[in-house]
């Protein structure tokens, strides 16, 4: 099934629980389905999928209301102080455990970016904000992401990714 | 257009994530390579990116488990027919509806094709703007680079030559191999010369089910014809005729297909 495996990997990541993450593309797929009809054929149907699975999940946490949905502030995270070099030979578990210490909504555009290579525009209408909030966060996040890199490479940390 | 180190640092990441216009992306590659500080950061930023593309990609924790990917195909088969028989549903929608699940049915021709034309369409670009006018956005990379970061396809074309390198206009000689992108295709370039004119094989991944028309429109002035592989799509493409790309295209097409195919 094309995108299933990359559904999988980003639900997996977002949900923290495989029972979870294996509902949730279930239902992004048969939701996608459902509305085939509003694909336009030519645009990318991956981000496309990304995006009803964004809406599924916001909707879910919105029902359970486990967790507060309030519009992140940003402007926690405007003082980045000082932006180290990439550190070289990053291992994936050192960046998995790096990208889990910065807030989830610079995680998710972070991937949405460099993992699935979807657009700033396609992002930002996968998650419904403004194009502009795109590229701050995504700003950002790295930012951030790249200090959290140095410190796992500094105390080595051999925590688990999960 | 030329570019300051403080305009290249606050594009770098837009330039990384090949965000910007063709303009934008080909100053700062001019300025990339007279600045050596820029380039040390933008390499950050391109490890950055591949480590995250890496451990997304490797982890074995975030895969999700084979039964759940055939049990969700066999979950999904009644909701396709279901959808295919609900009044409101478009003759395509219906199509599409199922190629989701399957990928295999007539809506994948009508997709596919229509895929097909913009991957023609970025070829074509990539041919005219990489190997004639040198006007690339973003500098290319070895196949080497590009078979560890990308798709190990490369490596494979890194060697391959004509099965003839003498047709009837004269002699074929490959004379630039590398990987380059194109309005968002990355292809694997392979450019050649024939009859005295410029001849590019662009190879890039595509897994649609189409197979190869017998000819293509001519496309901006530009004849070209395709190779078919399991899950890539290879054009020849050249401002000679139709039977001369025709006739490269013949004597690429077995190394080709065995590269694509992994052979």
């Amino acid at each position: 099934m094309p995108h299933a495996d990359r559904l999988f990997r980003l639900a997996m990541w977002l949900e923290r629980d495989r029972a979870t993450a294996e509902d949730l593309v279930q239902d992004t797929m048969i939701q996608a389905l459902k509305s085939f009809h509003r694909y336009t054929p030519g645009t990318n149907c991956k981000a496309w999928l990304v995006a009803i699975l964004h809406n599924l999940r916001s909707n879910r946490r919105r029902a359970n209301r486990r967790v507060p949905l309030v519009e992140p502030d940003d402007r926690i995270a405007d003082t980045v102080p000082f932006v180290p070099a990439v550190p070289a030979g990053v291992t994936d578990e050192d960046f998995l455990i790096a990208l889990r210490g910065i807030p989830e909504h610079h995680q998710n555009i972070i991937l949405l970016c460099d993992v699935e290579e979807l657009t700033y525009k396609e992002i930002a209408t996968a998650l419904k904000i403004p194009i502009g909030t795109v590229m701050s966060r995504l700003h950002r996040g790295r930012a951030m992401l790249r200090q959290q890199l140095v410190s796992v490479g500094m105390f080595e940390s051999s925590e688990g990714a999960g | 257009m030329t570019m300051e180190c403080r305009e290249v640092r606050q594009l770098a990441e837009a330039f990384v994530s090949e965000q910007l216009l063709v303009e934008t992306t080909h100053a700062i590659v001019a300025h990339l390579e007279r600045c050596p500080a820029c380039r040390v950061e933008v390499a950050g930023l391109r490890r950055l990116k591949a480590a995250a593309l890496s451990a997304f990609t490797n982890t074995a924790d975030l895969a999700p488990r084979p039964e759940f990917i055939s049990s969700l195909a066999a979950r999904l088969q009644p909701e396709a027919t279901r959808e295919r028989l609900a009044p409101w549903t478009t003759w395509l929608g219906m199509a599409a509806s199922l190629f989701l699940v399957f990928g295999l049915v007539l809506g994948v021709r009508e997709w596919s094709l229509s895929n097909l034309s913009t991957l023609l369409h970025a070829a074509v670009g990539d041919h005219r703007f990489c190997a004639l006018d040198f006007k690339l956005a973003e500098k290319p990379i070895t196949l080497e680079e590009a078979a560890r970061r990308f798709d190990s396809v490369n490596r494979r074309l890194e060697s391959i030559e004509p099965s003839t390198t003498t047709l009837s206009g004269g002699a074929l000689r490959i004379v630039e191999r590398h990987s380059c992108v194109f309005e968002g295709h990355r292809f694997a370039h392979i450019v050649l010369t024939y009859q005295g004119q410029v001849v590019s094989l662009l190879v890039t991944t595509d897994e649609g089910v189409w197979t190869v028309p017998s000819s293509f429109p001519v496309t901006n002035g530009f004849h070209a014809t395709a190779i078919r592989g399991p899950k890539h799509v290879a054009f020849v493409v050249s401002a000679l005729g139709d039977d001369a790309v025709q006739e490269v295209a013949a004597a690429l097409s077995a190394p080709v297909t065995h590269a694509l195919a992994g052979v």
